[in-house]
């Protein structure tokens, strides 16, 4: 039977004429089951109003409503009458309070107590309740609800008239319901084909009718209700979802009309309200919040009432054309939306089927801030306007989100964010993490995705997005998800150029941080995101990393200006660039002689010297017979005793692999085991893999490498050991690798890990400095202080030194050792020196003498 | 099952009731009104006593002008002594009719005190009279001829004073009294015709002042008789005047079926009060009533008193059945209400029973479902004040018994939160189908009833 649609209900109410199939049970579920609505005529009306102007267009003679709080009531005089036919329809005037219905010996007086009567006058109209809705004031409790049910029984179970009966909150009546029983049984009679052709209405607030049924479930009491609506969902409930764009345009018209509110230009209310509809508020809030506006004498054009910030008036393809880059992207979607287009027009011609239909859902590839959300938004926007969905908006839970900590919180979980998404777009971002755990609650998130994407196929685009190789794998795991995202759904997106990058920068700079940027700032920061591009890994933040960049400079700029109020700012320079960045500002061109040149000067280590300008001979010889194809630096073993100058020499390779063009920054990042090893399963590989990027395009130096094997087997310096071979094969060419260390732990570092013994083919060996070249550093190191030696403060220096290697054996710290004993002399000096401190002269202050040599150890 | 519940109304609750109703229902005294209607029905009464009375001591008077000039001038004395107090005592009657009965004790002792004045003045006369006659009989002693003439004097004054007391009611005050005086005087009489001296001057002077104490007694006690009556006439038509008075119950407003009649709610009470006023009315107002003055002081000051008390007792009574009839009919009421806002029933059928507002109220609700609910509010107790609440639900349909219980169970919450508090709900006997049909309850004999 076909059912009229009267102009009071508005067009996202359509589901109200699936009771044309004549079920007498059925559930109305949504969160506007507690709205208003402004039909086609422009009316505003609650709920009951619609669905008795709804029944009673549909020849529905009595429309009874009971709610939590009011067993039964109703809101027209006819239904009234029909139900209580010996009730008056209007309440007696009572003047001078109470008076009884029966006459006694004193007529209609009311003798009894204050109390008595007031109470009395609380319980309800005296008349009969006419159409009293309900009252919020009275207490819910459960006293009538034998009544209840038995009216409700009564109503439903007459052949004339045609009666509704509407139970409204109805989470709320099952929940407090007392008459359990009788309520089940009378509802299984209804069910069961004993209400002739009336019907019973069933009102949720819950968005989903598998909650309804979970709710109903359980409650325990009302089985074959489950089972009922279990049967045949689709034609025994509806949803009753907020308000659509034509709906939320004639809320705008009903403000303007009735609140006053101001629309300018009108020219620009569609986009307006194209907008509106894209936010999830019910009616009676959109009619607060505009009327709000109105009191404030807001025009509607200048509202924040939009999650999406200023109303563009342009459309979305216009945008979306106009954002910076994402060439690919643009391509895509619009191949995307043509072929969704012809799809659409197919099938409304009743030609193509269902299995073939062109998939929304898409898959956003690439990496983080490369513009997937505020796209996502913009298909939103498109596929409303393609008429696909009809409201458009982002619901964008991360994929954590969704996972529940015990059974069954996943499905809800999932379940309750699709619902939010109802009609617009769910973008799981990171998705793919919820294939990363086997075994764990992200399959069951999966699983409830696909299903809710099969229930609410014409309501719900989902957008999954992610780095692209883990997509792909998420996506290749599972059968379902690839029928629903097929491989040319997938978007990549390319990371930012480093034009781009630059422009963003100085753009949130400018405009975000109100910097002016001066030229050497422009160049730096140029060479900084060179760098980062050039550096960057699937974890780079592209347009993220420059809002973070262009913060970090505004705080040094803070710092270093400390602006007074009122004074000009001065302008952000290159020295604003932090330190975590320089790294990849220009040091510079380095001549490959003077990098030599800075060698030889190193005081003994001859066979380093010699070992390094062979290195650069091979490279130099390797890069000559291959054109074009530059060699790769090897990765290094330098083993020698603590002090003997391995990383002063790290460093000078970084400058001579750069000065070669090998290494494009050829810094030096040093660590230890401590820099690479954590305290739990994972995080040691992370901690690695952060030092390798830190290092990327330089040296990274391990020292006393042979620590991370001296462990156990359950040690994590293993899982370092492991990364780090990874790393070094990923970044082939890179990065250089020294590890450094005493020889013969180095010896057994290496002989313990063949994969590291093979990548390891340049060794170095670092002998100890013999007592001459540590005279000669001593007097170096002081020299370069300004301090001179009195007679005989070498010669006792050098016996220091060399009781001290005897001391100490393979642990004398060389060069390191010389430091130590320069502190110690200074100290020392500065003692001595303590009472005539103002009385002696320059050169006694700078004096060394023999006294100042620590006593030799015996 | 059973589906009849009684629900007793807690007894606070109606003791409170109680008091309001006693301050609904105060005796009414239109006392102006009364005053007059008192006058004018004792009126007719006084002047039939007082005019005996009065026809009396005429009589007297005429006695004794016949008296010797030696007596006559202190009998004359004496009459026109009791006849001013007599006079006295029916103006203050009438005068004092404003005070109903409070005073009429005060007012008869200041009328006996008055006489006690009178006559104690009168023998102070007499005795000096006789010491100044005692003198001339010393004299007399010697003059035998005058002494004889003197004697025969006194003892003709004695017979005129015995025929004053004859014309008296001297038997009901003074019974005997006067034939032994009269044998003494026939005695003295006949001595002094046969010539018989001895006899003397001196004992017909004592027997002439004996008669002379008895007359003055008598009508000392007639006056007080007549005065004692009246007051209890009047005394006992102010408690007819009162019952007159409250025949109905005059409340504020006049309900719509007019002023309440308190015999019917007294149940015949009022009636018997009147008939037995107008019985003692009667046997006071006989004229040969066996009566005597206490007798009718104690009328007027303690039995017309105990009727006013009864005749109060009776209205108030009346007026509080009249207030329980009404609250059974506001129970029904709240009852109703809450049947029909939290049951769905609608109450429309009421009546008393034997459309007796005495009775027990009866209301009718019906259900959709053809369900019958007949709420009985009945008058209990000694004095059916109090009343016991039942609700008889007649289902249709096959409710469980389960259900059944609910329902009760709910109604009599709902009735407590509506201000009626109730007991337990207790299993009453079986459910008459004879509650159900009002018509029935209409017509039947609530005495009946209760009798079968």
């Amino acid at each position: 039977m076909a059912l009229v649609l009267p102009p009071a209900v508005p067009e996202r109410l359509a589901g109200l004429a699936g009771l044309g199939s004549g079920e007498p049970v059925w559930v109305l579920h949504g969160p506007g089951a507690h709205d208003e609505f402004v039909g086609r005529d422009h009316v505003v009306r609650p709920f009951e109003q619609v669905l008795i102007e709804f029944l009673r267009a549909n020849g529905y003679e009595r429309v009874a409503f009971s709610s939590p709080v009011t067993p039964v009531y109703f809101h027209d005089t006819a239904s009234h009458r029909l139900a209580r036919p010996g009730a008056p329809t209007a309440p007696a005037p009572a003047a001078g309070g109470r008076t009884s219905r029966f006459a006694g010996p004193l007529g209609n007086r009311f003798v009894g107590s204050e109390r008595m009567a007031r109470q009395a006058a609380g319980g309800g109209g005296h008349a009969g309740g006419h159409d009293t809705g309900p009252d919020p004031a009275r207490p819910v409790e459960g006293i009538s609800d034998p009544s209840r049910v038995q009216v409700l029984d009564a109503l439903m179970r007459q052949p004339r008239p045609r009666t509704a009966v509407v139970l409204v909150d109805v989470e709320t009546l099952l929940q407090h319901l007392t008459a359990r029983r009788a309520f089940a049984g009378r509802v299984a009679r209804w069910t069961a084909g004993q209400a002739h052709r009336n019907t019973c209405l069933l009102l949720f607030t819950r968005p989903r009718l598998d909650e309804v049924v979970e709710l109903i479930d359980e409650l325990r009491y009302a089985p074959q209700l489950v089972s009922y609506l279990r049967e045949r969902p689709g034609r025994r409930s509806c949803a009753v979802p907020l308000p659509e764009v034509a709906e939320v345009g004639r809320l705008v018209q009903v403000s303007r009309l009735r609140d006053g509110l101001e629309v300018t230009p009108w020219t620009r209310l569609p986009a307006v309200v194209r907008a509106m509809a894209a936010r999830v508020l019910s009616a009676r809030d959109w009619l607060g919040e505009l009327g709000d506006l109105a009191r404030r004498s807001t025009p509607l054009r200048e509202a924040g009432l939009l999650s999406g910030g200023a109303v563009d008036d342009r459309s979305a393809w216009e945008r979306l054309e106009a954002m910076t880059g994402l060439a690919p992207v643009k391509e895509h979607l619009r191949t995307r939306a043509a072929s969704l287009a012809a799809d659409a027009e197919v099938r409304s011609r009743g030609l193509g089927s269902d299995e073939d239909a062109v998939s929304p859902h898409l898959v956003f590839t690439g990496n983080p801030g490369t513009g997937k959300t505020t796209v996502a938004g913009l298909v939103g926007e498109v596929y409303r306007e393609m008429g696909l969905l009809s409201r458009g908006h982002v619901v964008a839970p991360a994929a954590d989100e969704l996972i529940g900590q015990y059974v069954g919180q996943t499905a809800a979980l999932t379940r309750a964010r699709v619902a939010e998404a109802l009609d617009g777009v769910l973008l799981i971002d990171e998705a793919y993490r919820l294939s990363e755990q086997p075994g764990g609650f992200g399959q069951e998130a999966i699983d409830t995705l696909l299903s809710e994407i099969e229930l609410h196929r014409d309501r719900l685009v989902v957008i999954v997005a992610g780095y692209t190789g883990p997509m792909s794998r998420f996506l290749a795991a599972n059968v379902g998800l690839r029928s629903r995202f097929p491989e040319r759904n997938v978007v990549e997106f390319p990371d930012f150029e480093p034009d781009d990058l630059h422009e963003i920068v100085l753009r949130r700079l400018r405009e975000h941080h109100g910097l002016e940027c001066a030229p050497d700032l422009v160049t730096a920061l140029r060479q900084v995101v060179t760098g980062l591009h050039r550096t960057r890994d699937e974890h780079f933040g592209n347009a993220r990393a420059m809002r973070e960049l262009a913060v970090e400079v505004k705080d040094r700029w803070a710092v270093r200006t400390r602006p007074a109020p009122g004074a000009p700012l001065a302008p952000a320079t290159a020295a604003d660039v932090p330190e975590g960045y320089r790294t990849h500002l220009d040091r510079g061109e380095v001549r490959l002689e003077d990098v030599l040149a800075e060698l030889d000067g190193l005081t003994g280590l001859e066979p380093v010297k010699r070992s390094v300008r062979e290195l650069v001979d091979t490279l130099a010889l390797h890069r000559r017979r291959r054109a074009g194809d530059p060699p790769v630096p090897p990765h290094m073993v330098f083993q020698g005793s603590p002090g003997t100058g391995k990383t002063t020499v790290a460093r000078l390779v970084g400058e001579v692999l750069r000065s070669m063009g090998l290494l494009a920054r050829g810094h030096v990042v040093e660590t230890q085991r401590a820099d690479l090893v954590a305290g739990y399963v994972g995080q040691t590989a992370e901690k690695t893999r952060a030092k390798v990027r830190e290092a990327l395009d330089g040296v990274l130096f391990v020292d006393e490498a042979y620590s991370l094997s001296t462990g156990g087997p359950q040690d994590f310096g293993r899982e370092a050991v492991t990364e780090l071979v990874a790393q070094m094969e990923n970044l082939r060419g890179r990065l250089v690798v020294v590890v450094a260390g005493y020889p013969g732990a180095m010896r057994a570092f290496l002989a313990a890990n063949d994969g590291l013994r093979s990548r390891f083919t340049k060794h170095v060996d670092f002998p100890d400095y013999t007592v001459p070249e540590l005279r000669l550093i001593l007097v170096d190191l002081a020299g370069r202080r300004g301090f001179t030696f009195a007679e005989g403060t070498l010669a006792r220096a050098v016996r220091w030194l060399e009781a001290r290697r005897a001391e100490e054996g393979p642990a004398f710290g060389n060069a390191r050792a010389v430091r130590t004993l320069l502190g110690d002399m200074e100290a020392r000096l500065a003692r001595r020196l303590r009472d005539v401190l103002d009385t002696a002269d320059d050169a006694t202050l700078s004096r060394f003498t023999p006294p100042d040599v620590p006593p030799v150890p015996s | 099952m059973s589906g009849r519940k009684r629900i007793y109304v807690d007894e606070a609750e109606w003791n409170r009731l109680r008091g309001e109703a006693g301050r609904l229902s105060e005796l009414r005294r239109d006392v102006p009104r009364l005053i007059d209607q008192v006058r004018e029905q004792t009126r007719a009464d006084l002047d039939r006593s007082f005019g005996d009375l009065d026809r009396r001591q005429d009589a007297v008077e005429r006695d004794v002008s016949a008296l010797s000039e030696r007596n006559r001038r202190f009998e004359q004395e004496t009459t026109r002594r009791v006849q001013d107090n007599a006079r006295q005592l029916r103006r203050q009657l009438e005068d004092n009719t404003r005070v109903l009965r409070a005073e009429t004790s005060e007012l008869l002792a200041k009328q006996q005190e008055a006489m006690r004045r009178a006559v104690a003045e009168e023998r102070r006369e007499r005795e000096r009279h006789v010491a100044a006659l005692r003198a001339d009989v010393d004299v007399l002693q010697r003059d035998k001829e005058r002494a004889a003439a003197l004697e025969a004097e006194y003892l003709a004054d004695a017979g005129h004073l015995r025929d004053a007391i004859a014309a008296l009611p001297h038997e009901r005050f003074a019974p005997d009294a006067l034939g032994a005086l009269e044998r003494r005087l026939r005695t003295a009489e006949s001595a002094r015709e046969q010539g018989v001296t001895g006899y003397g001057l001196g004992n017909a002077q004592n027997l002439y002042h004996e008669f002379s104490d008895l007359r003055v007694a008598v009508l000392e006690q007639d006056g007080e008789w007549t005065a004692a009556r009246g007051a209890a006439v009047r005394a006992l038509r102010a408690v007819e005047g009162l019952v007159s008075q409250n025949e109905v119950m005059d409340l504020d407003p006049t309900p719509p079926g007019g002023r309440p009649d308190v015999d019917y709610w007294s149940r015949g009470a009022l009636s018997r009060l009147r008939g037995e006023v107008s019985a003692l009315l009667e046997r006071v107002r006989d004229e040969g009533t066996a009566m005597t003055t206490d007798d009718f002081r104690s009328v007027a000051d303690r039995t017309a008193a105990e009727f006013e008390e009864r005749l109060e007792t009776v209205v108030r009574q009346a007026g509080t059945a009249v207030y329980a009839s009404q609250l059974r009919t506001n129970f029904a009421d709240l009852v109703a209400t809450a049947l029909e806002t939290h049951h769905q029933y609608d109450v429309r059928e009421s009546t008393f029973e034997g459309e007796d507002q005495r009775e027990a109220f009866y209301a009718k609700g019906s259900h959709l479902d053809g369900s019958e609910i007949v709420i009985e509010v009945e008058p209990t107790g000694k004095d059916g004040v109090e009343c016991a609440v039942r609700v008889l639900s007649y289902d249709e349909g096959t409710p469980s018994a389960e259900e059944r219980g609910d329902r009760v169970e709910s109604i009599r919450r709902s009735l407590r939160d509506n201000g009626i508090a109730v007991g337990r709900a207790d299993e009453d006997g079986r459910l008459d189908p004879a509650d159900r049909d009002l018509d029935l309850v209409r017509r039947r004999d609530p005495d009946r009833r209760r009798a079968s």
